[in-house]
């Protein structure tokens, strides 16, 4: 295993995660890939601190921890806050959450 | 890493902070919104004073390296501070929230401007990261407060979605920047050679904070947010969290100084953001999706000046910055005013406005003025720095685009000063409007500051000249 592949690994699971949020139609499958987009910068980050001379390891193991964290707050609020528009509407399709416009 | 620095330089922080944890103690202690709204008006009309006390601090706090005050951050977290004040200020009376989330209100006011000060001083990639998302947060779940929870719902959902899409894609920018250099330092990020993955990293970085100030193609979510966040949040989103993403793109964009590839991507987002920001606010009936079109326009005038990369240019949007949100705020305190409902208020609703309540009519027109940038408001010479700016850096075709849109955006802004100042028509409410004793404050503290710094530009030009130099010297 080198460098490339995990960098190549990574930005698959960006590219994913993006398409994902672009064309899933359900908000958890788009919560998804957020995630995995978050995922991927993790792996970046943990892939670059193993193969190339970093001034500091650690900084990048504590950066992975933090993105861990993190998301995981964001996922407590993001299901909250989606959790809002289900009691209202029994949906949770963004086809269905159009009534703003103008 | 050795050693904690001097501690004192976090008082302005420290004050927010205590803030935003007193609302916590008294709102779990059940105490009845009005004395959580006092406590925390009253701190952070304190934070404005430490602020002010602070101009001159400079040094770091922490550890070498990842947070610097200087005078670029303590600017910023003046104009930061005066947003909160002025916020809390409209915020005595909550029409637009639902009675149960009163108390959170001031709780994540508090600590999204603690995030967006905290984001001004960052130097460091993850504390960057950190208190980008400590201010997100803060401002996803208050634009899902509304009173009616199916647009509050829609307006949180939008923001949240979009928002944390493009945090992720800032911090796949991050690791590429790490990757690049091998630190998350921005000093050494600075004065490491460029290379196409540093330059793609920025990139990614910047798409990430153009979310923020809700540049096009990332400004999806802004008139839905702005039209269905309560107008206190809309409020807060509109002005303060522009500051600070002015700040932290100015900041950014230090570490790309010598990009082609950066430059041009500006340049094009810059004209296409104008553009469709103004001929979008053109169609609106809602006031405050007006307003957040007029946001996206905005948006588009800033990067005018930071696209230059040049000590003028950055100069020029720091002012910019600080100028604006005072101005677009005088234009949202109209919204709370005439909505005393929680309504969204329409371009009819505001028939009359000028005998309804003569002060937020005189408060509207200075802001409607200040954002078509009419004379001698501070929207025109903040224009007036930024096309000039962009004159020195030779763009002239890109001032000649800045110049025709700052005249088609008059029409839609003059027609709503028209719609005030018309007599008000048969069969339309025209009872006098109730102002609360704060809101008046707040909007004669706006005006003050519009009048004040529309005829005096030299003192807070020069320290946006002093900034922006701290800040390219710095690195």
């Amino acid at each position: 295993m080198n460098l490339e592949s995990f960098v190549l690994l990574s930005l698959v699971l960006f590219t994913l995660g993006l398409y994902a949020v672009m064309a899933r139609r359900n908000l958890i499958a788009i919560l998804i890939g957020i995630e995995l987009m978050l995922n991927a910068a993790s792996l970046n980050f943990m892939a670059f601190n193993r193969f190339l001379p970093v001034e500091d390891p650690t900084v990048g193991q504590l950066f992975v921890l933090f993105i861990i964290g993190l998301a995981a707050a964001e996922v407590a609020i993001a299901l909250s806050i989606i959790l809002v528009v289900y009691r209202e509407r029994k949906r949770i399709d963004v086809d269905d959450i159009t009534e703003l416009k103008g | 890493m050795s050693g904690m620095g001097d501690l004192t330089l976090f008082l302005p922080e420290a004050v927010v902070l205590l803030a935003a944890l007193v609302a916590f103690a008294m709102s779990a202690f059940a105490r009845s919104y009005r004395a959580v709204w006092y406590a925390t008006t009253f701190m952070s009309l304190a934070a404005v004073a430490v602020c002010i006390a602070s101009m001159g601090f400079h040094g770091e706090p922490f550890f070498p390296g990842i947070y610097r005050v200087d005078l670029f951050s303590q600017l910023l977290k003046l104009g930061l501070t005066i947003g909160l004040a002025l916020t809390l200020l409209v915020s005595r009376e909550l029409p637009s929230v639902r009675a149960s989330a009163h108390s959170d209100l001031p709780i994540f006011l508090t600590l999204g401007t603690l995030g967006m000060m905290m984001l001004v001083s960052a130097t460091e990639l993850l504390t960057l990261y950190v208190v980008l998302e400590l201010s997100a947060y803060a401002l996803y779940v208050m634009a899902a407060l509304n009173r009616r929870q199916r647009e509050g719902g829609e307006a949180g959902v939008k923001y949240l979605l979009f928002g944390a899409a493009a945090s992720a894609i800032t911090l796949y920018g991050l690791s590429l920047i790490y990757g690049a250099v091998g630190s998350t330092l921005l000093t050494d990020v600075v004065n490491h050679e460029s290379s196409a993955l540093l330059v793609l990293g920025v990139i990614l970085t910047l798409s990430g904070l153009f979310f923020k100030l809700a540049v096009l193609p990332f400004h999806a979510w802004a008139p839905d947010t702005y039209q269905a966040a309560p107008h206190q949040v809309a409020t807060f989103i509109g002005t303060s969290s522009k500051v600070a993403a002015i700040g932290i793109l100015v900041r950014v964009l230090t570490m790309a100084l010598d990009a082609d590839a950066v430059q041009t991507l500006l340049i094009a987002l810059s004209v296409v953001s104008m553009t469709v920001g103004n001929l979008a606010a053109l169609a609106q009936k809602d006031l405050k999706r007006m307003l957040a079109w007029s946001t996206v326009a905005h948006a588009g005038y800033a990067l005018l000046g930071m696209l230059t990369l040049s000590e003028l240019g950055m100069a020029s949007a720091i002012f910019y910055g600080l100028t604006y949100f005072v101005i677009a705020f005088a234009a949202f305190l109209a919204v709370v005013a005439v909505s005393p409902e929680g309504e969204n208020p329409s371009l009819d609703s505001l028939k009359g406005l000028y005998r309804r309540a003569p002060l937020v009519g005189i408060v509207l027109l200075a802001g409607m003025f200040g954002l078509a940038g009419v004379p001698p408001t501070p929207g025109f010479t903040g224009k007036w720095f930024l096309f000039s700016a962009a004159l020195e850096s030779d763009y002239f075709w890109l001032v000649l685009v800045g110049a025709i849109n700052a005249t088609i955006s008059l029409y839609y802004y003059l027609r709503v000063v028209r719609y005030a100042y018309q007599t008000v028509p048969d069969g339309h409410d025209s009872r006098p409007l109730k102002v609360d004793f704060p809101t008046q404050l707040a909007g004669w503290a706006a005006m003050g500051l519009i009048v004040f710094v529309g005829f005096y530009p030299g003192p807070l030009w020069d320290l946006a000249r002093d900034a922006a130099k701290v800040l390219l010297a710095g690195g």
